[in-house]
């Protein structure tokens, strides 16, 4: 009953006074008029003949009737208090809280319809959750797609830089790792003379050593997509983990595994391997489709590289002074060494070397050392008739092929040149020493020095540095 | 420019026709090739008319390298690439004159390198191109 009233003091004050009004209309007034009836007409009837058991048959009456308003009340009361409790309690944020239904009437519905409500109002809040989840995940998924975007720009622009090839692999294989969480990834480019998988790039592996051996081609998982141009995954959703799988996985030390061939024109140029260890991983379309883009950009990459190959095999002037380059100029060097053997000429190569040119750069830098190699490329090319072929061989190294020009017209060229070089004046400035550049010269000749480009080459480079020797013994 | 004047030469003292120079010339063009050694495949003219004519031209004297006996140390003088490349051979020395029998005596580059190298004054005979690499196998021996 204690507990009664407490829940009762619980309730708002207009159902308290309506309580108490309904309390006294059921048990206090019928009270009073059972004793008013009982002093006015019972009693006085007993007048003489007053006793105990009529009182106390009196009381009784009272008291059961007390009870029962008192009982009536509390039955209508209590669920009421009790729904008031409980949708206090929901209204404080237990949505778990379920009302008890206690009867088939109106109290019995309400209680429904607020269980309803509740669930309603439960359903609603695990939505938005749901909502804010996937929220996260989106915008994990923007961030992630937005960090490869700005990783494709950078290597792009790495690309565009002409940075060496292991540079740009290095960041493709760094980048296609930290889409996640530092996935050990490992790129292998076909090297078409051997028929192998050369690693070229690998980051997050443990045993590195094992790994940098290189795979043959059409063999393996990683040989036979580079064969089939079909990408392999391992997750998840792989059926059955065949005894290959399980070899990847142990030399990798990975549990889920994506080999993506990479692509050139539909040939295969390399492949890529990333995974990780993350349990029950599946590879999305999405983490496909990006990977698939950094493929694309590796591929790019090694066409870009070949091009700029077949460029420098193709080029033949030297970039600074015009004149051919080294790999030219020893072509044609062989060239007319067989040309004079057939037609029993011969053939001279002249190579020569400024003296002081490392002094002179050392001294005036660099761009003025430059502009003195031209110069001297000038004075060259000047003493030169059509067919006589110049180069530039390294900084201060010059060569020249001449045609059908034996030693002794070779030795008069050269000295032309010696002294049109000694003529120049380098340098304006009042250093007298370094006004002028003296110039070595080495001549070799078919038949007398050799029938190869080689052999005279290393004859005439031997000559300047005799050459070079007696000039620094003459001064000591 | 030497084969041009080989040609006209041969030609004037009509060993070959005007039209089978044109043809040798014609190949020459296609194929390369020394003119003298086209004209002796094409069966125009022989090695030793060639060489005949030189010597009545330009009075080269002509020796017959294949009855001749040449000292070892001599022929050394000249290494084996200058005396191939150029088709010709020291036969003799004196003192500071070498004499030296080679194919084309009009091919002054190759006298001038014997000069360099030997250090000597150079007298041409003229002899056929077969000879010479005959002598120069016999003398350097069969491998290069």
């Amino acid at each position: 009953m204690g507990k009664f009233f407490n829940r009762i003091s619980l309730i708002p004050k207009p159902l308290r006074y309506k309580l108490m009004i309904a309390f006294t209309l059921m048990s206090i007034i019928p009270l009073l008029i059972c004793v008013y009836f009982a002093t006015n007409f019972i009693f006085p009837a007993y007048k003489e003949g007053f006793n105990m058991e009529s009182v106390s048959f009196v009381i009784l009456i009272t008291l059961v009737i007390t009870i029962l308003g008192l009982n009536l009340a509390k039955g209508m009361v209590e669920p009421i208090v009790q729904m008031a409790l409980d949708a206090k309690r929901i209204a404080g944020g237990d949505l778990e809280h379920a009302i008890k239904i206690t009867g088939e009437d109106e109290i019995g519905d309400l209680g429904k319809s607020l269980n309803s409500m509740t669930q309603r109002i439960k359903d609603n809040i695990a939505e938005l959750r749901n909502y804010g989840e996937r929220t996260k995940e989106i915008n994990f998924e923007i961030n992630k797609k937005v960090l490869a975007l700005s990783g494709l720009l950078q290597i792009g622009s790495l690309i565009s830089t002409g940075a060496e090839l292991k540079a740009i692999m290095d960041m493709l294989a760094d980048k296609i790792s930290h889409m996640e969480d530092s996935n050990p990834t490992i790129i292998y480019v076909i090297n078409e003379d051997t028929n192998t998988l050369e690693p070229v790039s690998l980051v997050n592996f443990k045993n590195t050593e094992t790994i940098k051996r290189p795979l043959i081609l059409g063999r393996g998982i990683l040989g036979t997509v580079a064969v089939e141009l079909k990408d392999f995954i391992i997750d998840r959703n792989t059926a059955q983990i065949s005894h290959e799988m399980e070899a990847l996985r142990q030399h990798y030390e990975i549990k889920n595994a994506l080999v993506m061939p990479i692509l050139l024109h539909d040939k295969c140029k390399g492949v890529l391997l990333t995974g990780n260890k993350v349990d029950s991983y599946v590879y999305s379309k999405d983490d496909l489709e990006l990977i698939r883009v950094f493929v694309k950009q590796a591929a790019i990459a090694l066409e870009n590289d070949a091009l700029i190959k077949k460029a420098e095999e193709l080029e033949v002037v030297d970039d600074l002074t015009g004149l051919y380059n080294e790999k030219y100029i020893n072509e044609r060097l062989e060239d007319e060494i067989k040309r004079s053997i057939i037609y029993q000429r011969p053939c001279s190569f002249l190579m020569l070397k400024l003296g002081e040119f490392e002094f002179y750069c050392s001294q005036r830098g660099r761009m003025a050392g430059e502009a003195a190699l031209k110069k001297v490329a000038k004075s060259i090319a000047d003493s030169l008739t059509p067919v006589d072929k110049a180069a530039r061989f390294a900084d201060d190294e010059f060569a020249i092929v001449l045609p059908e020009r034996n030693k002794k017209e070779a030795d008069a060229i050269s000295l032309e040149i010696k002294k049109k070089i000694s003529d120049l004046t380098v340098d304006s400035k009042a250093d007298i020493a370094l006004q002028k550049l003296n110039a070595y010269v080495g001549i070799s000749e078919n038949p007398i020095d050799g029938t190869t480009a080689l052999e005279l080459v290393q004859k005439a480079r031997q000559r300047v540095k005799d050459a070079m020797a007696l000039q620094t013994k003459k001064n000591a | 420019m030497v084969s041009k004047q080989l040609g006209e030469l041969l030609v004037e003292r009509k060993i070959i026709k005007e039209s089978e120079l044109q043809k040798a010339l014609q190949i020459q063009k296609e194929k390369g090739g020394l003119l003298g050694n086209i004209l002796v495949l094409l069966g125009f003219a022989t090695e030793e008319q060639i060489a005949q004519a030189l010597t009545t031209q330009y009075g080269f004297p002509y020796l017959p390298l294949k009855n001749y006996e040449i000292d070892h140390e001599v022929v050394k003088l000249i290494p084996r690439n200058v005396a191939e490349q150029y088709a010709l051979i020291a036969i003799d020395k004196v003192g500071n004159s070498l004499t030296v029998a080679m194919a084309n005596p009009l091919n002054l580059h190759a006298i001038e390198d014997v000069e360099l190298i030997t250090n000597c004054k150079v007298q041409t005979f003229v002899s056929t191109q077969s000879d010479i690499k005959e002598t120069i196998k016999k003398y350097y021996g069969t491998n290069p």
